[in-house]
């Protein structure tokens, strides 16, 4: 008897992932919604009834076409459009990596949370540079200059793009209320336009 | 015939700096072909990526503009990527890979620059190729537009998600999974016709956090996060440089040039087959160079060539993979039905310049937005857009060549970039795409959530194609289809000729694919019991 193989489950997650969203939204089309507006309903119950049917399908061929497989193959990195050359890695080394440069990605994000874009966009890049690529001091500070001068310079101050405005970050939102000036917005983006 | 000739004409003028709007599109079509230039050499970002990351750019341009900027950029991609597939080996472009097969090999032989010419003359005929056809088309197929009523253009978005979603990963329950939950996040939102909020997520995120999504979900924070996204992890993940060697020295590019006359046959035939395949959705430019690589092999006298640095193997995917542009226009302008993933980008820039694909954008008298025509500002006739798509196509590609050929020594230099320079530069721009178009800080974590989401989907073999054809055709499909039941009824649209037939259509194009498969592997299987015993000579070895 086939043994179902416990590296597979992810995929299968994932499949299930749509069914269940599909349910939700179909129950709220229902039940919910669909309950004070029958037209706001229709859409969505005409288009999730077979959607639900048809992942419910798409979960049960992932089971079926991987139940037998011995083990997970590694993946080739190709993007589906637009690819390049599909490299194959050692599965710990690739692991390794898309977590690293996960990491980095979510760091950019909470960077802008906390100190605000116009501290992160050269930061990021500084830090980037030294940490990830290992390049110089001089090409990462002459970067993080660059990014400085680019994206605060030229869509801050130029197309009025409200970066320092919008994205502020929790961290200067509380040291300007204790310090009771802007510091973005009128310290350090008027440095520069 | 005059009405045409006339747009014909004026789609030329909007887009020249003869005029105060024609110098705005002019510099906005230099600028788009000067991304779309350094975006085709460098491996690993396609065409579809780019126009994801410059859609939120178009948002203070008039539709002129916008579609310089965008159609100049994704147009030329495929031109210069050609250069890195002969150069390095390595595709600058997904779609131009076939090009690597005989055109690395003529750099190694030392006719790098016999090559190139080659691939950028007979990219150069191609694009031409396919915009001259494209404006061809727009009389033939403007009554058959004119025909269609909400009925058939519901049944319509649903024909081009199912096409996408059945074509495109080869597994077509997740294709219509994915197009199904693109029509989903479509949903979101307050309901177009009472204003009833939709999956806001209340409950969940509170109801001040919550009202973000009564707009609806940002189409740009999801194109940026679901394409760009998986694009760093990857450069990230190879962590190499973009190209591994250094160019060596260019020559012959004349040469090249002249081949591509020597046999225009071959170039015309391929840039029709080119033409052929981008009218058809969702198969987009990977089959076209590949199956005009095939027809070059295949009409050639002496094939044993091929591999090894024939130039006709150039010839024959440049022309195609730029002829298929035009093609995809077609029903894209016409339809609604993007004919490839940068086509399907680039009806979101429909969505933000407030256009609206099909009889609109075919009309010779009607201003294309009636609304700012009403305020004096200037606004070209549907069917004057839509011949300025066809004179960017050329123009764009024509100062693409050119300028390839002046730099071509030092344009190779810029592939020697390494991956972990660019890679915070366009994750920083991936942030800023998704913030710039509502301002609104939530939207960075859509850009992340969707990011993750179409990393998995590459992972685990899900198409992403059709999650934003769902998300850009759902709010279009969910008019139509409430503009149908209220004129015919519940029930009563389903039985209208125009349904029907599309609906055979759904049915064949969800069928056909599988049956294909099926016969295929028949076909192998039977093959496999023919097979000669271990050791035994094999026939045909190509």
């Amino acid at each position: 008897m086939a043994i179902f193989n416990l590296r597979l489950l992810p995929r299968l997650l994932f499949a299930l992932f749509f069914t269940g969203l599909f349910a939700w939204m179909l129950w709220e089309a229902w039940f919910g919604f669909g309950q004070i507006s029958a037209g706001a309903a229709l859409f969505p119950i005409a288009i999730l009834v077979p959607a639900v049917v048809i992942a419910a399908l798409a979960t049960v061929q992932e089971l079926l076409k991987h139940r037998n497989s011995p083990q997970h193959e590694p993946t080739p990195i190709e993007a589906d459009l637009g690819a390049a050359v599909p490299i194959i890695l050692e599965p710990g080394v690739e692991r390794r990596r898309t977590l690293v440069i996960l990491a980095w990605i979510v760091g950019f994000y909470l960077g802008i949370c906390l100190v605000g874009w116009v501290i992160t966009a050269p930061l990021s890049v500084l830090l980037y540079l030294k940490i990830a690529g290992r390049e110089s001091w001089v090409v990462s500070v002459s970067s993080a200059i660059l990014a400085w001068l680019f994206f605060d310079g030229v869509f801050d101050c130029l197309l009025k793009i409200p970066l320092s405005e919008r994205l502020t970050g929790i961290f200067i939102e509380q040291l300007q209320e204790a310090l009771g000036i802007d510091v973005t917005r009128y310290v350090l983006v008027p440095f520069i336009c | 015939m005059i009405d045409y000739l006339d747009a014909f004409y004026s789609g030329l003028l909007n887009i020249l700096p003869l005029t105060d709007h024609g110098t705005d599109a002019f510099i906005a079509l230099l600028l788009g072909v000067a991304i779309g230039f350094v975006v085709g050499i460098l491996p690993g970002l396609g065409g579809a990526v780019t126009l994801a990351l410059m859609l939120p750019f178009t948002f203070g341009m008039d539709p002129t503009q916008a579609f310089a900027f965008l159609l100049g950029a994704n147009a030329v991609t495929a031109t210069t990527g050609d250069i890195t597939s002969v150069l390095f080996g390595v595709p600058g472009e997904g779609i131009s890979a076939a090009t690597i097969v005989d055109g690395h090999p003529m750099a190694k032989n030392g006719e790098a620059g016999r090559a190139l010419g080659a691939a950028l003359m007979s990219s150069l005929v191609g694009a031409i190729f396919g915009a001259l056809m494209l404006a061809i088309a727009i009389p033939i197929i403007r009554p058959l537009v004119l025909l269609i009523a909400s009925p058939e253009f519901f049944m319509l978005a649903i024909l081009g998600i199912t096409f996408v979603a059945a074509l495109s990963g080869g597994n077509m329950f997740k294709g219509l999974t994915i197009g199904g939950f693109g029509l989903g996040l479509a949903m979101i939102g307050l309901d177009p016709i009472q204003g009833i909020p939709r999956y806001t997520l209340e409950p969940l995120l509170g109801q001040k956090e919550s009202l973000f999504l009564w707009d609806g979900i940002n189409f740009v924070a999801i194109t940026v996060g679901l394409f760009a996204i998986p694009e760093i992890i990857d450069l990230g993940v190879k962590g190499t440089g973009i190209a591994e060697r250094a160019s060596d020295k260019l020559g012959g590019v004349t040469e090249g040039v002249k081949d591509t006359f020597r046999h225009w046959a071959l170039v015309l035939r391929c840039s029709a087959l080119g033409t052929y395949i981008g009218i058809l959705p969702g198969l987009g430019g990977g089959p076209a160079q590949w199956m005009a690589y095939a027809h070059a092999v295949q009409s050639a006298e002496d094939k044993s060539r091929f591999g090894k640095g024939a130039v006709e193997g150039v010839l024959g995917p440049g022309a195609a993979n730029n002829s298929k542009e035009g093609g995809s226009l077609i029903p894209t302008i016409a339809f609604g039905i993007p004919g490839s993933l940068s086509m399907a980008v680039l009806l979101g820039a429909f969505i933000i310049q407030g256009l609206v694909p099909g009889p609109n954008m075919l009309d010779p008298n009607l201003p294309v937005r009636p609304d700012a025509a009403a305020l004096g500002e200037f606004v070209p006739t549907g069917l004057e857009l839509t011949f300025s798509f066809v004179w960017v196509l050329i123009i764009s590609n024509i100062i693409t060549v050119a300028v390839a050929f002046l730099f071509l020594g030092q344009l190779a230099r810029i592939t020697e970039i390494r991956g972990a320079l660019i890679i915070p530069f366009i994750l920083l721009l991936v942030y800023l795409g998704g913030f710039t178009v509502a301002n609104r800080p939530q939207d960075l974590a859509l850009v992340i959530i969707f990011g993750v989401l179409g990393w998995l989907m590459v992972k685990y073999d899900w198409p992403r194609p059709p999650m934003l054809l769902g998300l850009v055709l759902g709010r279009l499909a969910e008019n139509r289809l409430f503009i149908s039941t209220q004129i015919h009824g519940d029930f009563g649209w389903i039985d209208r000729p125009g349904v029907i037939i599309i609906g055979v259509i759904i049915l064949v194009s969800l069928f056909f694919p599988s049956w294909q498969e099926r016969r295929q592997r028949r076909r192998l299987r039977n093959a496999d019991s023919h097979q000669p015993a271990p050791g035994a000579p094999i026939d045909g070895d190509f």
